[in-house]
């Protein structure tokens, strides 16, 4: 088993770990740090694919580059939305809120 | 409740399955692609691949991005995002202190990163993030009234990255024919321009997403 092929499992199993963790928590903020987990298994994938040659290929790294920022992007306003949401809407059927 | 997390559990075994008999037979070959990104290197304007692939072979990508991070900033402002943070009146001796060693670090810091992106790993992006991180530390060490800035100038400064980047890619339609597709010769002076101008928006979009517009400008 290459090296190349542990980090392409690896990142497969954190997107899966993300995933559980997207569907069973209820927290949104775990929800927000579990779809981050998967963010951070697809950019695994893509950096071993791009480690595939030797020197590695730029392409999928700046597609990991782009990744990141739009994970930021999305992130920071899941956060917001987090932030405010509680103060503008309440669920009547939540017995929690 | 339980089955339900159980049933989860086991979907989500089923997928991990799946997820990692496709990774498996990935061929563990060159895509091909990179041979082509370096042959065509020493057209590109940079000494970078990755900057290369960034800001000239894939820049449509990196254009739609910076749309991405503003619809961001956007999407929190119409959410109502905090018009100013409450600064801390009361914030001791010791952050405007680390803050005057820190944010002269932090703004060479920033600026070397965008000029180290034409022969390393670096660039825009890297750059805004530093610019963004200073931001919000001089936010946090500020006082009132500290930032005297204009509403205009905070809108200018959002949008004038993504604007230069379009601006310069349908400027050398006529020239090259195709919309981002640099002139030959001119690649170098156009990619610095766009990642001068892009670092700027990204640091300010990033700050604030952290701070909310109100934050930064003048109170009327």
């Amino acid at each position: 088993m290459s090296t190349v092929a542990i980090y392409l499992l690896t990142g497969g199993l954190l997107f899966v770990i993300g995933l559980h963790g997207l569907i069973v928590r209820r927290s949104l903020l775990r929800k927000i740090l579990a779809l981050n987990i998967m963010d951070s298994g697809v950019f695994m994938v893509l950096l071993s694919l791009a480690a595939r040659s030797d020197p590695p290929d730029p392409v999928p790294q700046a597609m990991v580059l782009t990744g990141i920022v739009v994970a930021v992007s999305a992130t920071a306003l899941a956060l917001v939305l987090l932030v405010i949401a509680p103060s503008r809407y309440t669920d009547e059927h939540d017995p929690n809120a | 409740m339980k089955t339900i997390v159980n049933l989860v559990s086991v979907v989500v075994l089923l997928w991990l399955a799946v997820l990692a008999w496709a990774l498996w037979h990935i061929p563990l070959t060159d895509s091909g692609l990179q041979t082509l990104a370096l042959a065509e290197l020493p057209n590109s304007g940079v000494e970078h691949a990755v900057t290369a692939v960034l800001l000239n072979y894939r820049a449509y990508d990196t254009l739609l991005e910076v749309v991405v991070l503003l619809a961001a900033v956007l999407g929190a402002r119409a959410a109502g995002w905090p018009v100013a943070l409450p600064l801390n009146a009361d914030r001791g001796p010791l952050l405007p202190g680390v803050a005057s060693v820190l944010l002269p670090l932090l703004l060479l810091s920033a600026v070397y990163l965008l000029w180290l992106g034409k022969h390393e790993a670096g660039g825009s992006f890297q750059s805004g993030a530093l610019l963004g991180a200073a931001g919000i530390l001089a936010l946090l060490s500020a006082q009132p009234g500290d930032w005297p800035v204009r509403a205009w100038t905070v809108r200018v400064g959002l949008v004038i990255g993504f604007s230069i980047f379009l601006l310069v890619g349908v400027l050398v339609i006529p020239f090259s024919g195709t919309f981002l597709a640099y002139p030959f010769g001119t690649a170098t002076e156009l990619i610095l321009l766009i990642e001068i101008v892009l670092a700027f928006s990204i640091g300010l979009a990033l700050l604030l997403l952290f701070a909310g517009q109100g934050s930064v400008i003048d109170p009327p």
